[in-house]
């Protein structure tokens, strides 16, 4: 995988914020702004390495089958922070599989070219417009209709919700698609919006309703505004906050496809794996195996290991983590007061300085259970963090 | 190829349009007040079975124990005409007085295809 500068096109703010990237600027404590969409520079990577990575990221999909099974069996649900009144449908959905849409690993990808994992994100991933759409769109327009990119992800999108919605598996007259409106730059709200455009793709009607309003009738159920009765809610708001606000109850309590019931995707039991809980417990299961990090429950780590990132069980964009070598702490996430459930250590990888300085994580997609393309977030410390920007790719031919 | 054959957004410039002109409005929040409209904790409420407590709807920076100018307000017992909302969000924010309903007062958007 290489790093190339590029001519940003002309006018790229108006053309990325048509495109729903409305959210491409982010400010700093200082007041400054920078740009989180930075088509100055692409990556290429070889058609073999984008098999490579594919090969890898079904690999780690069946093992984290067999992590789930281990967390349920040795019942690690407090290690992890996850309460205790979540489990029984956390268990029961594992079995039951209701429907799932996405997620996206996070790749280290350092000059070895070894993938090695850094964590997944299963419940409620962001990055999906830009991946989708947006560096979809660069490519075509910088070079030309040929052009190859690892990038299946808005067929994959629309496919799957059409084939659920052809299963049956999709209760109700409409998807609600929840947002949470103290998000104030867009991400949440267009992320929300993209979702509602691919279930439009797959001739399902949607209704696009912040989780503030949702409301639940005794005796009926959730609500949205009009009344209506939400069968079917895609959220893009962490079951861990579900879980500990007031409706959490009436949430595990009217799951399913019955009447006065809701369909909740991503399902609960993707707690499991969006928590940083399973990278000890995938360690654990499979420690030869190199794409997996060494990584502990905090406390449980070797003297030996003097070069970690400790990361919050539950944080999101590097929030409350620290990257320590040798001993020293050299870098802090933000401080959003993640960590209070624990933390979980993993040994450091370098993610290669691929020019300039930049660092690259690579976030790779999957829909359902299968790769569904590339999208790159780099930084210029060793943390990704809410202030890395999103570079675009192609597959070189 | 390992790229979709079309990306096609008809939704997408909509919203972001929608999102960037602002024309959420203004974001309206649930109070709960007593009966001299003064603003109490959200719990009096959630409770109820304290007909003395009511749901006052109207925008948000109101703080514990200033009083709510004269408008609609909902008996916090009357469950037929008010499902209980606001139960989700809370952690997306800090403070505990008042909640955001996810109605705004003047238009908006409750997008959708």
């Amino acid at each position: 995988m290489d790093r190339h500068d590029s001519e940003p096109r002309q006018g790229w703010p108006a053309i990325i914020e048509e495109q729903g990237l409305i959210y491409w600027k982010t400010p700093l404590p200082d007041g400054e702004e920078i740009s989180y969409w930075h088509e100055g520079a692409y990556y290429s990577l070889t058609s073999e390495e984008v098999y490579d990575i594919e090969a890898v990221a079904r690999l780690m999909l069946e093992m984290l089958v067999e992590a789930g099974d281990y967390i349920i069996e040795e019942n690690l649900f407090s290690q992890m922070g996850i309460p205790g009144w979540a489990v029984p449908r956390i268990k029961e959905t594992w079995e039951s599989e209701p429907p799932m849409i996405y997620g996206r690993f996070d790749f280290a990808y350092g000059h070895d070219s070894v993938p090695r994992l850094l964590e997944y994100n299963a419940d409620t991933p962001t990055g999906l417009l830009e991946s989708a759409a947006v560096q979809w769109y660069w490519a075509k327009d910088v070079f030309g209709e040929g052009v190859d990119q690892w990038n299946l992800l808005h067929e994959m999108l629309v496919g799957r919700w059409r084939e659920l919605a052809q299963d049956g598996r999709l209760p109700g007259e409409r998807l609600h698609m929840l947002h949470t409106s103290a998000e104030q730059s867009g991400e949440d709200f267009m992320t929300i919006g993209y979702m509602a455009e691919v279930a439009r793709a797959a001739n399902l009607m949607s209704e696009i309703v912040a989780i503030e309003s949702l409301g639940y009738v005794e005796g009926e159920g959730f609500v949205d505004l009009a009344g209506h009765p939400v069968r079917t809610a895609f959220k893009l708001y962490p079951w861990e906050w579900m879980m500990r606000e007031d409706f959490g109850t009436q949430a595990l309590e009217h799951m399913g496809d019955g009447p006065g019931q809701t369909i909740w995707v991503e399902p609960i039991w993707k707690m499991l794996w969006s928590n940083k809980g399973i990278l000890p417990v995938l360690h654990r299961l499979f420690p030869e195996n190199p794409h997996i990090l060494p990584a502990y429950f905090d406390g449980e780590q070797p003297k030996s290991l003097t070069s970690f990132v400790r990361k919050p069980l539950l944080a999101r964009e590097g929030a409350n983590a620290t990257a320590v070598i040798d001993g020293k702490v050299v870098e802090e996430g933000p401080d959003q007061d993640y960590g209070e459930e624990g933390f979980v250590v993993q040994a450091y990888t370098d993610l290669g300085d691929y020019g300039a300085g930049a660092r690259p994580v690579l976030g790779v997609w999957t829909v359902d259970v299968e790769p569904a393309g590339l999208g790159i977030r780099e930084s210029d410390g060793l943390l990704t963090t809410n202030t890395s920007r999103f570079v675009p790719h192609v597959i070189a031919s | 190829m390992k790229r979709s054959k079309s990306v096609n957004l008809v939704v997408v410039p909509l919203l972001a349009a929608a999102f960037l002109s602002g024309c959420g409005g203004e974001k309206e929040t649930a109070y709960c007040v007593d009966k001299n409209n003064q603003v109490t904790d959200n719990e009096n409420c959630d409770r109820g079975n304290n007909s003395s407590f009511f749901w006052f709807f109207g925008a948000a920076g109101l703080g514990r124990g200033s009083f709510a100018p004269a408008g609609d307000r909902i008996n916090s017992t009357d469950k037929a005409a008010l499902a209980k909302r606001g139960g989700f969000g809370s952690s997306a924010r800090s403070g505990g007085i008042g909640r955001p309903t996810g109605k705004t007062i003047g238009g908006g958007f409750s997008g959708g295809s």
